[in-house]
């Protein structure tokens, strides 16, 4: 056998000598996209993508030029125009480190899914970025406002996000792979953060920007997108936005302030929120309780309530649980009175809990079932620790 | 080189469980999520239960022939002439099987990691690695998937732990809810690739194990561990990425592993978990390969089957590039033509003989007595 | 040759060849002209006894011990003799020789022959030969004697704990030093010359009752195969005796320490040792084998099996590493995390060279380096470490023509490399580097993949005198773990290697009866 061996390893490795690497790309070969913006444009997409120059980030040369860059192009389809960018760009962009999407909010209007199909589908893009809806204005925007602290922008509203959503709560972090299983399961619609820009039009969004203290154009998150399937259609405002996120059992930590009886306020951290929804049915009609239990210390005091009696533990506990009931009951209404976009998923609780059931509501509850459905709230708090001190100075 | 190469009872389980599990990892999840949904693990636990039962039949027939290997029993039962016809087509099969093995994981690898890499270039360097092994024999076929059965073993039990806390139990729920008759419908071509084309095994079944009790036993305890594997990444895949969202992906396993994260430093490792897919790949096609090989050798007489490894690997290779236009019709492939030749393959191919056996079995003992 | 059949004309062939004559003179003349007239050769012209005996005596100058020679012989034969033989007032007989032999040379080891050639052999290998006119042999007298090297530290296989002896260029002095270890009557050696012109010396050594016969018989039939004028070292057996030529994985592991023959013999192989090496041979090896190194066995447990870990990744950092660097960074980017990702494209940026070419740069750079240094004068070595460090580490990084993190790539394969506990499997792994950086320089994971599987493919297709390669690991056996992976505690080590010490497998009796299944019935596959 050894005549036919040695002939076949010679043509293997002559094969891969000769005509190896095709998808070989070196690292100075390839554009590191973090953030992508869609907006809607006159041909269909326009496409934003804020690229990394990393000589200008690597920190044994000194950051010299700036950090990222920003290129634009319009297509018919969103893959067209990243594509074209390459008319701008010496490198292939590369999209497999991406942060942030940010969608404009005049797309967002008119459905998402079509711009996200290509993320989804795209071999190298892992759907583990965050997805945010530029409020009032397009994506290019918000992509285009340089930051001091990280100097890659996208990053940075990456772990401002994250940041915020863990310790404050009142945004959620929301990957692109968990709003598709929201957009693609029955009885539940998305919700995405807001991002705002404070720039007028004369900021300055140079990178001077970076250099004034406190800079004009500034960039933060509030505020979420409700939607319908995949189409924005109405906002909650930041009271909602956290009663949302109670109810969603997105809260890893917050913060809640309460006025005492007699004046003056006490604020309490939520340490943990567990949300629970649970669909009954009297005589065919369904029924949702939203059951939320909470555990929480006391962050700080700033009335004559004595600590040091086990009531005033009580009294807060109730304190609180009447003033979440209260938010969480308004967020619900609000949305109910909105119709059609079941953000808190109660379609998907009812199918879980009662499949046979759901069967028939199914095809009308966008249409009325949601709207109509009755909701009980209860909150449960449960403060435990009181902190270093023990009575108000 | 030495005359028949024998393998240890461990060894076949081995090749079994690699043999078994062969493409499901990847794909299998979304085929059936499509028809079953939520209940897709469901419907793997129904296919792979099935399936042992099928695969204990084959164990079965494999200890009925008293012949030695599957091929052996089809001449003696069925005669000379029409036995070897069946065996002609039965090798046509295997190759089918083979190119379409490789078609799979050209397109794998072509949509998920190299996709300018020509199909021609990953199919052959594939093709060229299963054919070393088959040159060098069952032996080492078999003792080199012992070595990687213990990487095999370590991996997935990483991706297993690293996934515990992706799991949304909520995802699963309701259970049960497209029934009976949807869950059988979906898990039937589970069914196939899982027990049908077990068939195959049965050409080194009796061949190659040092005593037959014990290959019948790692016959079945492979394919049950198989089996295990099977239903608990299907269970991954929906609890993890939902009913719906399985149903759409091309590869869900490989779309699985992007979720692995932890402590945001093990990450971004889907690219080694390939290795998982592609290796029990590698096996699956190098036993096809191996046994259309030996079943030619027979068929013209041939003591030495290494001459036939050029001319069938070529075969393939060109079966691999130009039977299936693009993946779409592959996939169709698979549903129709696929289905078809593994009936055939794996009823009709086993059926014929032993139902033949039982009819003249007085006949035939005569014969061997006097043989 | 001429005059030596002028010499013996009369004389029938066939046994003039070989065969002294009665006369001293002309034995004395057939030999020097067979040795060319070797100035090395002394031959001493004395009469001995009352009568006078003529008498030569032979030896090779450096050979021979003079001093004993003056001692044992010619003091014996010139000065006690005649007192002898005027005590006991006898004279020369027939039996003259074979009373030398036995009654007057006080020598330890008294060889009686007939034969030119063996009393060639034995005079060229520093033995003296001792010639009586009259008598048609001679007699050998062992006192050979020469400069050597002593037993030293190993220089390849360095221990901190455990014996500080190694093997040396002389065979005796090994088969003593594995002797002293095992004090076993059934630790037989058996012997064979090798090498029609070198005539050297091969011995093997095993316990008998411990080794398998069948691996045995093989190796003497290999061994017996060997036809060559020269065996210099024990690396010409080695490839005589391997199983396949083209691997470049060895299948024969080598050693300069006792302690380890001892525990390979006690494991059942068997031991090669070749006189002027001082590397001794063992057979069956295994893979696993070349990553134990003696002092696992006499250090702590968990050390020890943290240490043979911590080789098993070395091993794989030293042949994957650079692959896994071209792999990631040319195809698979998104497997970085994103802060090493830009800090990587930052360090490329403006080197001119693909990360495959640079890495093989390095790579060859090192590789000669290493080479270099290896073979230099040890005060020239130091120059080079000091240049190679320069032109390596720091010009070629800040000249801008590597990367820095590609410096660290390859500094972490060499280190890695050194890990190896036997030389031997270093050298593989050093081509087989290549080999993968090749592939996944053309398709990434994918190629490191098809690479490794053809790598187990041909180590599983390997086999040692028979004995499966890869053993324990594939075949797999439990009672084999116990020291592959990890090194398990020796008192629960009862059972020799399966495949090698089947002969008798129970090492020692379990205090408890732990494992009670025998593993007579599984076979070798």
């Amino acid at each position: 056998m050894i005549p036919i061996k040695k002939p076949l390893v010679a043509t293997i490795i002559c094969c891969c000598f000769l005509t190896g690497c095709w998808d070989k790309r070196e690292l100075n070969e390839i554009a590191i996209a973090v953030a992508f913006g869609i907006d809607k444009s006159d041909e269909g997409f326009r496409v934003s993508a804020q690229v990394v120059v990393p000589s200008a980030i690597s920190s044994d040369k000194g950051a010299e030029g700036t950090p990222v860059l920003l290129f634009q192009a319009d297509g018919e389809t969103a893959y067209e125009a990243i594509r074209k960018m390459t008319k701008q760009v010496p490198r292939k962009i590369y999209p497999g480190h991406l942060k942030l999407l940010v969608i404009g909010e005049e797309m967002a209007r008119e459905g998402i899914w079509d711009s996200l199909d290509l993320f989804v589908r795209d071999w190298e893009v892992r759907p583990d970025f965050s997805v945010v809806v530029a409020r009032d204005r397009p994506a290019s925007d918000i992509l285009r406002v340089p930051t001091a602290l990280d100097t890659i922008p996208a990053n940075k509203l990456f772990d401002m996000l994250e940041n915020s959503s863990d310790n404050w709560s009142e945004v959620h972090k929301m990957t692109l792979f968990e709003l598709l299983a929201d957009i693609s399961s029955d009885g539940k619609d998305a919700v995405l953060t807001g991002i705002l820009s404070s720039a007028d039009a004369d900021s300055n969004t140079g990178k001077e920007a970076t250099e004034e203290i406190h800079p004009s154009a500034r960039l933060y998150f509030d505020n979420l997108a409700v939607f319908e399937k995949d189409r924005l259609v109405g906002w909650l405002d930041a009271e909602q936005s956290k009663g949302f996120n109670y109810v969603a059992g997105n809260i890893k930590n917050t913060v809640e302030t309460i006025s005492c009886p007699e004046g003056g306020s006490v604020a309490i951290e939520v340490t943990k929120s567990d949300a629970k929804i649970k669909a009954s049915f009297s005589g065919g009609n369904p029924e949702m309780e939203i059951i939320i239990k909470n555990k929480g210390n006391v962050g700080s005091v700033q009335c004559g309530l004595d600590m040091k009696k086990p009531e005033s533990i009580h009294i807060l506990d109730n304190l609180f649980e009447k003033k979440l009931t209260g938010i969480i009951e308004e967020t619900v209404k609000e949305t109910q009175s909105r119709g059609r976009s079941d953000i808190f998923g109660f379609g998907q609780t009812i199918h879980r809990s009662h499949p046979d059931k759901w069967k028939s509501l199914k095809g009308e509850w966008d249409e009325h079932g949601f709207e109509n459905v009755p909701v009980k709230v209860k909150v449960e708090m449960n403060i435990r620790m009181t902190g270093t001190l023990l009575n108000p100075l | 080189m030495k005359g028949i190469e024998r393998i240890s009872a461990y060894q076949f389980g081995v090749l079994v469980f690699f043999f078994t599990t062969g493409t499901s990892i990847l794909a299998v999840p979304a085929i059936l999520a499509e028809k079953a949904g939520q209940d897709a693990w469901l419907a793997a636990a129904a296919g792979t239960l099935a399936g042992l039962g099928i695969i204990f039949l084959y164990g079965l027939l494999a200890r009925c022939f008293p012949r030695n290997s599957l091929f052996g029993a089809m001449e003696w039962i069925l005669g000379r002439w029409i036995g070897k016809f069946i065996m002609a087509l039965f090798i046509l099969v295997m190759v089918n099987y083979a190119s379409s093995l490789l078609y799979y994981s050209g397109a794998f690898l072509q949509t998920e990691m190299l996709p300018n890499t020509p199909m021609s270039m990953l199919n052959f360097l594939m093709l060229a690695t299963i054919l070393i092994g088959v040159f060098l024999g069952l032996e080492t076929i078999a003792r080199t998937a012992e070595v990687f059965i213990l990487v095999y073993a370590v991996f997935l039990f990483l991706l297993f732990i690293f996934l515990l806390p992706a799991i949304k139990i909520e995802n699963i729920q309701p259970v049960f809810e497209s029934g009976a008759g949807t869950i059988a419908r979906a898990s039937f071509p589970l069914l196939e690739v899982f027990a049908l084309n077990t068939i195959t095994m049965l050409v080194i079944y009796s061949a190659s194990t040092d005593s037959e009790k014990q290959a019948g036993r790692s016959f079945l305890i492979g394919s049950a561990i198989s089996a295990a594997v099977i239903i608990l990444l299907t269970f991954l895949c929906v609890s993890i990425l939902g009913g719906d969202n399985t149903a759409k992906q091309q590869y869900p396993g490989y779309e699985l592993a992007k979720k692995i994260s932890v402590g945001n430093f093990i990450q971004r490792v889907e690219s080694t978990i390939s290795f998982l897919w592609l290796i029990t790949l590698y096996f699956k096609a190098s036993i096809y390969i191996y046994a259309a090989i030996l079943g030619t050798a027979r068929l013209f007489g041939q003591r030495n089957y290494r001459t036939f490894i050029l001319p069938l690997g070529t075969i393939a290779f060109l079966l691999s590039l130009t039977l299936y236009p693009s993946i779409i019709d592959f996939k169709e492939w698979r549903a129709t033509t696929g289905m078809t030749l593994s009936i055939f393959s794996g009823v009709f191919v086993p059926l014929l003989p032993a139902s033949v056996y039982l009819i003249r079995r007085k006949k035939l003992a005569g014969r061997e007595k006097a043989g | 040759m001429s005059l030596f059949d002028q010499k013996k004309g009369g004389q029938p062939e066939a046994s003039g060849r070989d065969c002294l004559q009665k006369s001293l003179q002309d034995n004395l003349l057939l030999l020097k002209v067979t040795l060319g007239e070797s100035t090395d050769v002394i031959i001493r012209e004395i009469r001995i006894g009352r009568e006078g005996i003529p008498a030569g005596i032979l030896y090779t100058d450096g050979l021979t011990d003079t001093a004993s020679l003056q001692k044992f012989l010619l003091e014996t034969l010139m000065i006690e003799l005649p007192e002898i033989e005027e005590r006991e007032g006898g004279s020369p007989d027939e039996c003259f020789l074979s009373e030398l032999k036995e009654r007057i040379l006080t020598v330890g080891e008294v060889e009686e022959s007939g034969s030119v050639s063996s009393l060639l052999g034995s005079l060229l290998s520093g033995d003296t030969l001792l010639l009586v006119d009259g008598y048609a042999a001679g007699l050998v007298i062992p006192n050979r004697k020469w400069a050597e090297r002593a037993v030293t530290e190993p220089n390849s296989q360095t221990v901190v704990r455990g014996p500080r002896d190694s093997f040396s260029e002389n065979i005796r002095v090994n088969s003593a030093l594995i002797r002293r270890r095992v004090k076993d009557p059934n630790l037989w050696n058996e012997s064979r010359k090798i090498g029609t012109r070198t005539e050297t010396n091969v011995e093997l050594m095993y316990i008998h009752g411990l080794i398998e016969e069948r691996v045995l018989d093989e190796l003497r039939k290999r061994l017996d195969l060997i036809e060559i004028d020269g065996i210099l070292e024990s690396g010409y057996i080695e490839e005589f005796i391997q199983d396949t030529d083209y691997t470049m994985f060895p299948t024969i592991y080598n050693t300069e320490r006792p302690d380890a023959v001892a525990a390979n013999l006690l494991e059942g192989r068997i031991a090669i040792l070749v006189d002027g090496s001082p590397f001794v041979l063992i057979v069956p090896a295994l893979f696993t084998q070349f990553f134990q190194s003696s002092e696992d066995y006499y250090q702590r447990v968990l050390f020890s099996s943290f240490i043979r870990i911590l080789r098993y990744v070395s091993f794989g950092i030293a042949m994957l590493l650079p692959a896994f660097y071209i792999a990631i960074t040319t195809f698979h980017p998104n497997m970085l995390p994103p802060p090493l990702l830009i800090s990587l494209a930052a360090q490329r940026e403006g080197v001119p060279f693909p990360a495959f070419i640079e890495a093989l740069i390095m790579e060859l750079a090192f590789e000669i380096l290493r080479e270099a240094g290896l073979r230099m004068p040890r005060n020239v070595g130091s120059a080079i470490s000091i240049v190679g460090a320069m032109v390596i580490g720091t010009a070629a990084v800040e000249a801008g023509i590597i990367s820095a993190a590609m410096v660290i790539v390859v500094s972490l394969t060499a280190i890695a490399n050194f890990v190896s506990p036997v030389y031997d499997l270093g050298f593989t792994v050093r081509m087989l580097r290549f080999g993968f950086m090749i592939l996944a320089g053309c398709f990434g994971f994918y190629g490191i993949m098809i690479g490794l599987i053809v790598t187990i493919l041909h180590l599983c297709s390997l086999r040692s005198f028979g004995v499966p390669y890869m053993s324990p690991l594939s075949p797999f056996n439990w009672s084999g773990q116990k020291d592959t992976m990890i090194r398990g505690p020796i008192p629960r080590m009862y059972r020799r290697p399966r495949l090698i010490g089947k002969a008798n497998p129970t090492r020692q009796q379990p205090a408890v009866a732990e494992e009670s299944s025998p593993d007579n019935s599984e076979s070798k596959r």
